[in-house]
């Protein structure tokens, strides 16, 4: 009666031991599911499988990978994880049991589950690892099953290797459970023997797997105890939203974030971008004062190198767009990365350049996820959909050459307004822009080169300072279609500034939305 | 026992010849088959390693016949992808070394199989150097990760890493050269906290600051002088730019640049007005096979960006003595960026010293995005230029690296998909003809269709190199040696 309590008990822990991780990993971790899967690229093709045998672990890694690629699908993640981290959990109780460590193998199985549950609160860990764990845990199960002495030693010495080979730094945990196996025998010099062979081999191999020390012991990578990173998941909640088209989630999500993080007003400023009201918008949250853009080079967060072309895209610099996403590419898990990968088939596409869209949209047909999305990209057999699409972005294409550096965003989108002045997603960035970074006489030059009758009451706001910094005319104000009552407003404005001697507070509830306001009291220099 | 063993061997043996998809009332069509990579009508050395390739269209099975009088290499295989066995792909090649083989190829498609239009393959009887050497990185430039140089044997599909990221704390590294192509004679950079020029001299490595105080850089492009004790470099100050409009993506190129000799005995820099102008950018220097000129390419600086497309480079040579380690007076112009309207990048002399090839693009010192870069041969003897009509392509044709007999040529070309490198062999015969070129062969068909990196200064080499990744980490922990 005990014994079946007792069992009922075990179940019903595992039971709510799963539930919990797969409602906290759906429920407030999902977004990063989608990230892992989107940094990696797993192809169904010899060649690419024949890469794996280039580290150790090449098993653990092959499985990892396989099963990562099915994060795009909802609830696909979080599920998965669980089944995976459940088998963990069993393969450590039985590997435990064997062990003699009857009484507590089923604490150590919950304590490995949830060790490794906590080691994916981090981004970039891969699932290669929980698979290593469960992979060096199977060949020990299959070792105990050997009875012979001396057969089991040769065995051992097999599995080390093969463990190492297969799982990576899993050979260690083989080795730990064969000396707490075996550790009642005599012959402790045998274990010893092994315990070097462990950690021996791997540093042996060094040379021909070509990496550190470090890495050849801990391959394909240990983990590290961290907090759920909340700000990071809503930063790619952010992101997938928008990359599915969910706008007003975004701003849903924009509305309950930390605004000061640049990653959030990034995503806010492309969704008002996208629908046209950045000027009217753009005041309502924080702002960073460096601009609209997110700084990508070498230095760059591997977060912000993957969001940072959204908003070439968005704006139609193909040759930029095509240059993040290669940026991203290459920083990511193996230089491989299938939403950078797709984002170069559809700049190739939109260019015409049929022989390089085809390059990526071959790679995207190995996979599983992404192999109808690239055939209906297929020159030739593209749908009306994606006609359409690719049509709509070529109308704002660059047509005019100039040579940009890296960093020279306003140029970017000069460029883009010289080749198509409809191009309202470009005119507001570059706007918008020059105002954050308070650079008023560039906008005031943008403004006149570019600004197509577009009556937007910030873009006033900010001509009223640079008209009362030059003492301009009052026909100044008549040419720029200056209304009378937000003439009014700015003298208020200004009186209030002057008497108060620049007090923000005086201005702040009446005025606290207004370019004047950011441009002397916010982000200041 | 031992018979019914023979039995069931049999047996296997013809259950799975029977399963082998053979022809059957074949369809001749005219066009040649759909194979990638292109590996029609080309001229092969009689060394190098099996021509793989796929058929891009729907094929479930192929068939290969290549014949060579007696000898047939015959290859039947389910699905798009035909890889030759090496040890009769060997033997084929050998037997048909010097001769030409006509290859056929059929395919069965939707059940119905087509025997397309028979190619040719002329086996060349000159051999090339056998191994070749490469950085592995994407086609951006500008960034790097997880950077590698590789050494590959082009009669098989051996390669083995000569550094690797991970053992050299993710650094950059530039590409790797050779001298007289002589695998104990080489020289690559590392870049870093730790970097330095890593010189490997009579299988000794030694890792080198090749910097003065007069030079305005390290050195970026390199050539080494035949007897291996010099080195002439270009010091420059390189600047990436991104073009706006689609094909040409990224332009490199130098505010400043010079051109100097460094002597690895006594490891002293010296440098001459005529290669260190002011006004004008010298860069991409070669010693001649003979080691008395110095070839390089020179442009009359201009306004940069804006009049980027007004900087094109001349090729110039001037004379350097050996024994005492001076230039010349005279700077010749070989040929005139003015006079011909382009500019000329990578020049390199073929060890007989008969051909220079060299790239010529509309403008630049980055001809890697310009599809209009395109090789070009000078016969030194007349002056007379090869345009290499049956090399190039509409894609960017750049940087090329000599055979040790001067029969063959391997260059960087963008010809497949504009965005990806790939080492291309093109075979010179003794006449000076340029035969049409082949991509370097891999295990793999759809090695090249799967790969996201390009094939960056692509060298070739007698031999294998004397050192591994492993010896230059190691390197890496030493302390630079000084110039002076």
């Amino acid at each position: 009666m005990r014994s079946r309590l007792s069992i009922y008990y075990t179940y019903g822990i595992i039971a709510l031991w799963a539930i919990a991780c797969l409602v906290f990993f759906q429920g407030f971790y999902s977004y990063h599911f989608f990230y892992k899967e989107q940094t990696q690229l797993f192809l169904f093709s010899a060649d690419y499988l024949n890469t794996y045998f280039s580290k150790p672990a090449w098993l653990a890694c092959m499985g990892g990978d396989f099963l990562t690629q099915f994060f795009y699908y909802k609830f696909a993640g979080a599920a998965i994880l669980t089944i995976v981290l459940l088998l963990l959990g069993d393969f450590t109780r039985r590997s435990f049991e064997c062990c003699m460590c009857g009484r507590f193998s089923f604490v150590i199985a919950l304590v490995v589950m949830t060790v490794e549950a906590v080691f994916y609160f981090r981004a970039d860990f891969r699932l290669s690892s929980a698979v290593a764990l469960i992979g060096s845990m199977g060949l020990f199960l299959l070792y105990c099953l050997i009875c012979k002495e001396w057969i089991k030693w040769v065995v051992a010495v097999i599995f080390i290797i093969l463990a190492y080979w297969m799982f990576g730094y899993g050979c260690f945990v083989f080795v730990l459970l064969v000396v707490l196996h075996d550790i009642s025998q005599p012959k402790g010099w045998i274990k010893l023997a092994l315990l070097v062979l462990a950690v021996g081999f791997p540093l042996s191999m060094r040379a021909h797997y070509l990496l550190t020390w470090q890495t050849s012991l801990s391959y394909p990578g240990l983990g590290t105890f961290q907090k759920p990173n909340f700000t990071i998941e809503n930063i790619f909640a952010l992101d997938n939203e928008y990359y599915f088209g969910n706008y007003d989630k975004v701003l849903k999500i924009v509305h309950q974030s930390d605004k000061s993080l640049p990653e959030v007003s990034y995503f806010y400023n492309l969704v008002q971008a996208r629908r046209g009201l950045l000027p009217d918008s753009l005041l309502n949250i924080s702002q960073q004062a460096q601009g609209l853009f997110m700084k990508l080079g070498p230095n760059a967060s591997m977060i912000d190198l993957y969001i940072g072309g959204e908003v070439f895209d968005l704006c139609g610099d193909m040759t930029f767009d095509e240059h993040s996403a290669v940026l991203a590419n290459v920083f990511s898990s193996q230089n491989r990365n299938v939403r950078m990968v797709k984002r170069l088939a559809e700049v190739n596409l939109v260019n015409n350049d049929t022989a390089a869209a085809l390059k990526y949209l071959r790679i995207l047909q190995k996979t599983f996820v992404y192999r109808k999305w690239s055939a209906r990209r297929m020159p030739g057999s593209q749908t009306p959909a994606v006609k359409d699409y690719l049509q709509q972005k070529r109308q704002y294409i660059n047509r005019l050459d100039t040579l940009r550096n890296a960093g020279n965003y306003r140029l970017v989108l000069a460029g883009l307004l010289h080749s198509n002045p409809q191009n309202i997603a470009a005119l507001d960035y570059l706007l918008c822009d020059d105002l954050l970074r308070k650079d008023i006489s560039s906008f005031k030059k943008d403004y006149d080169t570019f600004f197509l009758l577009r009556s937007k009451r910030l873009y006033q706001e900010a001509l009223l300072i640079y008209l009362a910094g030059t003492k301009a005319k009052p026909e100044e104000c008549i040419k720029y279609h200056i209304s009378d009552s937000l003439l009014k407003e700015f003298n208020e404005y200004t009186a209030i500034y002057v008497q108060t001697k620049g007090n923000r507070w005086a201005l702040r509830d009446k005025f606290g939305h207004t370019y004047w306001y950011y441009f002397h009291f916010i982000n200041k220099r | 026992m031992k018979t019914r063993f023979y039995y069931i061997l049999v047996w296997v043996i013809g259950a799975f010849v029977a399963c082998t998809p053979r022809p059957k009332d074949a369809n001749k069509v005219s066009a040649l088959p759909p194979m990638y990579p292109d590996y029609t009508d080309i001229t092969i050395p009689y060394n190098i390693a099996p021509l793989n390739f796929l058929l891009r269209n729907d094929a479930d099975a192929i068939e290969v016949v290549a014949q060579c009088g007696e000898s047939v290499l015959q290859i039947n295989k389910k699905g798009h992808e035909i890889c030759f066995p090496i040890v009769a792909w060997k033997k084929f090649m050998n037997e048909a070394k010097g001769k030409t083989t006509e290859v056929k190829v059929s395919a069965r498609i939707n059940g119905r199989w087509l025997q397309y239009r028979t190619f040719k393959w002329q086996i060349a009887t000159d051999k090339i150097d056998p191994y070749l050497s490469y950085r592995l990185i994407e086609p951006d430039y500008e960034v790097w990760n997880h950077l590698q140089l590789i050494e590959r044997c082009v009669e098989n599909f051996e390669e083995h890493v000569i550094c690797d990221h991970n053992l050299v704390d993710n650094s950059c590294m530039n590409c790797h050269v050779y001298g007289n192509q002589d695998p104990k004679l080489s020289l690559f950079y590392v870049r870093g906290k730790n970097g330095g020029t890593v010189l490997n001299r009579n299988g000794k490595l030694r890792k080198l600051n090749i910097k003065n105080s007069q030079t305005i850089s390290a050195g970026v492009y390199v050539g080494f002088h035949p007897s291996g004790r010099y080195g002439v470099f270009s010091s420059n100050i390189i600047i990436p730019a991104f073009h706006a409009v689609d094909s040409k993506r990224l332009e490199v190129y130098d505010t400043k640049s010079d051109v100097f000799v460094a002597d690895f005995d006594s490891n002293t820099i010296y440098s001459c007005p005529q290669l260190s102008d002011s006004t004008v950018l010298e860069t991409f220097p070669t010693f001649s096979p003979d080691g008395k000129y110095i070839y390089f390419c020179a442009a009359r600086r201009v306004n940069l960006p804006k009049e980027i497309k007004k900087l094109k480079y001349s090729l110039c040579r001037i004379s350097f003595n050996a024994a005492n380690h001076s230039f010349g007076t005279k700077v010749d112009t070989i040929y005139n960026a003015r006079l011909k309207g382009h500019s000329v990048c990578h020049p390199k002399v073929s060890p007989d010293g008969k051909w220079l090839v060299y790239t010529v693009a509309d403008y630049g010192t980055f001809p890697i995005w310009h599809r209009e870069a395109d090789l070009q041969m000078m016969n030194l003897q007349t002056g007379a230029i090869d345009r290499l009509a049956t090399v190039n392509s509409n894609r960017s044709d750049t940087y090329h690296s000599w055979s040790s007999n001067s029969r063959w040529f391997v260059f960087a070309s963008k010809r497949d998909d504009g965005l990806y490198g790939k080492p291309y062999f093109c075979y010179i015969d003794r006449a000076g003809k340029a035969h049409k070129p082949f991509v370097l062969p891999q295990k793999y068909p759809a090695f090249y269709d799967d790969n996201l990196k390009s094939f960056n200064i692509p060298e070739l080499s007698k031999g294998k190199l004397p050192f591994n990744a492993v010896d230059i980490e190691r390197l890496m922990k030493k302390e630079n040696e000084k110039f002076k």
